[in-house]
């Protein structure tokens, strides 16, 4: 280490650099695997290698620092075609750059190295000493070697203005910002447009009572204008937070890659939309659901070759990720051309697994949901059964984390396609305000599958349960009031009925009043706080002042989350299933 | 007395870097710039800068051709340049001492090396 501190900070820009570098390379091994060898390829990693090195060198990573400095080697010698990459060469750059990867996530954990990458590094060090023995051998005047298909001699005084023509970056006009300053920023300026609102009320009010007309008038502009303002900076402290999902889909062609190449597969993945911009907060998150969504569609989706051939499709599946901005979400897809799902065998399943009771008529579509189901997979299913299913009861919770939605459609021997919905954005959501004993609740619109106006006698007891029908479906009613402990109004009153969905699912929720929707900024709550009331998801401050609670729709269907309050009975929400 | 150090690096690591080991020179302003490019910018911005710590590997404009170019213009001819290199490309510092650099560092480099190197720079 150097004659300095390793600061968290020195530490955190390391790591984004290096990153980025390390992204560069495996695109670079992957283009250069696919594509066949090309000197410009080549070149367009030389510039972010040598600054992963000298920036290694400066943090005293040196152990990261010399490998990279050998690969720098070994790039130089492709590009000379001096080395020929044969498939085994591929495996072992992949499998290097993944512990070079590796040891700078740790390294930068630990704040020192602490992976040795002397393996590695001896395998480039072979690479080397094959280059040299056969340039020894290419000068001995004897037959030449069999050229290799993809490798093309490079231009050797090209070589380095190609270096510096490929390794272009825009010019710099961008800041480097912490994200939590960001955060900061958009609460304030939620805020901010909290007061506005209170400030257009008072305008009102006061132009209605003391004010001359002139200076009410003036005021009443004053205000809107601050009003105008607060709204561009909402959004375009919104457009800052927003990054291309890119930086999420980069690292899937290495993924399905090595995945194909253990299972002895053949899969192209197809790249759609990498530009559609989303909040960090969800990039941040989305990840790791499609991870699994892909490894899915790979272990499970996708045939083997001679399958394929057998069933007359090409040797070659595919898959393609997508995505595409609609209105104010983005959506998401995983298509594949495998084999499909069976619904049969999910239903099967699930009765097996003690999910159905096996007496429910389900339509395909509906069967085919269940893969989501907890318990429906569990680790040996995934080896008795060949369909799919492997935990995606956790990818489904991740998305409902994101307020978001997951589908999945499939046709048996085509292909199957998931579906996911997203907000742009987290921070500000859509909902739907309720009223329940005087008080205002909002419902994340994006759960709300309608609102219906309810009288007393459509309600029914069934196992000692308030249900309500609904066009030949029995739906489980849950009562807001009781749920928050507020003194429950008589039950001859108007009321109404929200409809929220999870899923299949469905739940009714019963509020006084409806009040209109509305877009609001969540705030997170403190744990502390959510202890006591389980099913809350947030809050948000209305124009008045007053702090909403925002309802945790996914808690409202897991009765362990809230059984422990109240009534039991009243809470465990069986689930209304079509019958 | 230093008053003004020009900072050209790609990386941004390397910039906070020089905010730490350039603190000594109380007074001194640090003026960053991420390539050569943007470096002959800031030489028109910025008045009285008096000495240029230089990467040589940069994307849109590398170091070599800013210095070659620096080196044409009377203005800023005589500012030193201190090349800061990489391992693996010694033929590149070569080649811009020629061209006029002063001295060079080797990353990764200690604040005392690049301290010795200024002091004895800008002294004489």
């Amino acid at each position: 280490m150097s004659d300095f501190q390793a600061s968290p900070e020195l530490l955190t820009i390391y790591l984004e650099d290096a990153r980025s570098h390390l992204e560069a390379l495996d695109h670079c091994l992957l283009t250069l695997e696919r594509e066949g060898i090309d000197p410009a390829g080549v070149a367009a990693v030389a510039g972010p290698l040598h600054t992963l090195k000298g920036n290694s060198g400066m943090m005293g990573f040196k152990a990261i620092k010399e490998y990279v400095h050998r690969l720098e080697d070994v790039f130089g010698q492709v590009a000379e075609g001096g080395i020929t990459l044969t498939p085994a060469a591929f495996d072992q750059l992949f499998a290097g750059a993944s512990a070079l990867r590796d040891a700078v996530e740790r390294a930068c954990v630990l704040e020192g190295e602490a992976r040795d990458l002397r393996a590695e590094k001896a395998a480039l060090d072979n690479l080397l000493r094959q280059a040299e023995a056969d340039s020894a051998v290419a000068r001995a005047p004897a037959a030449p070697p069999p050229t290799p298909v993809t490798s093309v001699p490079a231009p050797a005084p090209a070589a380095s203005s190609a270096v510096e023509t490929r390794y272009v970056a825009t010019r710099s006009n961008t800041v480097r910002v912490d994200f939590s300053q960001l955060d900061h920023l958009l609460n304030l300026v939620g805020e901010l447009i909290v007061y506005r609102t209170k400030l257009l009320h008072m305008a009102k009010d006061l132009a209605e009572t003391v004010m001359g007309r002139a200076a009410a008038r003036e005021l009443t502009a004053a205000v809107h204008h601050v009003g105008g303002v607060s709204a561009l900076l909402q959004e375009t402290v919104m457009d800052i937070r927003m990054l291309p999902v890119r930086h999420v889909f980069e690292r899937f062609p290495r993924l399905v890659r090595d995945l194909a190449h253990e299972q002895g597969k053949e899969i192209e993945l197809i790249l759609e939309g990498e530009t559609t911009r989303v909040d960090k907060a969800i990039i941040d998150e989305i990840g790791e659901p499609l991870v699994h969504l892909i490894r899915n569609s790979v272990d499970h989706g996708i045939e083997a070759p001679e399958v394929r051939a057998a069933r007359g499709k090409t040797r070659t599946g595919t898959v393609l990720l997508s995505a595409t901005q609609e209105s104010n979400q983005v959506v998401i897809t995983i298509m594949d051309d495998g084999a499909g799902i069976d619904a049969a065998r999910v239903y099967r399943k699930a009765v097996e697994r003690g999910i159905l009771k096996g007496d429910e008529t389900l339509s395909e579509r509906e069967a085919v949901q269940l893969i989501f189901s907890q318990g429906f997979s569990t680790r040996e299913a995934v080896t008795d059964l060949s369909g799919r299913g492997v935990g995606l009861d956790v990818v489904l919770k991740s998305i409902e984390r994101l307020n978001g939605l997951i589908e999945v459609e499939t046709v048996p021997g085509v292909g199957t396609k998931f579906i996911i919905q997203l907000p742009l954005t987290l921070a500000i959501i859509s909902v739907l305000m309720v009223e329940v004993a005087g008080r205002t609740y909002a419902v994340p619109l994006s759960a709300v599958v309608e609102t219906l106006r309810l009288e007393a006698a459509e309600l029914h007891h069934i196992n000692n349960r308030e249900t309500l029908r609904i066009r030949e479906r029995i739906i489980p009613v849950l009562r807001l009031a009781a749920l928050f402990g507020l003194e429950p109004g008589e039950l001859g009153e108007r009321r109404y009925v929200v409809i929220v969905g999870r899923g299949e699912k469905r739940v009714g929720i019963v509020v006084d009043g409806l009040k209109g929707q509305q877009e609001v900024v969540i705030k997170g709550l403190d744990p502390a706080v959510t202890g006591e009331a389980p099913v809350v998801a947030g809050a948000t401050i209305m124009g008045d002042g007053r702090v909403v609670l925002i309802l945790d729709v996914p808690a409202l269907f897991e009765g362990r989350r809230h059984g422990g309050r109240g009534e039991p009975g009243t809470l465990a929400v069986a689930e209304g299933r079509p019958r | 007395m230093l008053r003004k150090i020009l900072a050209v690096d790609d990386s941004a690591l390397i910039h906070q870097m020089y905010k730490l080991f350039l603190s000594r020179y109380k007074n001194c302003k640090l003026v960053s710039a991420m390539n050569g490019l943007e470096a002959l910018d800031k030489l028109g911005q910025e008045e009285g800068i008096d000495l240029i710590l230089l990467d040589i590997n940069m994307p849109v404009m590398n170091g070599l051709e800013f210095l070659s170019r620096v080196q044409k213009e009377p203005a800023y001819q005589s500012i030193p340049v201190i090349i800061i290199s990489t391992e693996g490309k010694e033929e590149d510092t070569i080649r811009g001492l020629k061209l006029g650099a002063k001295g060079y560092v080797k990353k990764p480099f200690q604040a005392s090396e690049l301290h010795g190197l200024i002091e004895k720079i800008t002294s004489g």
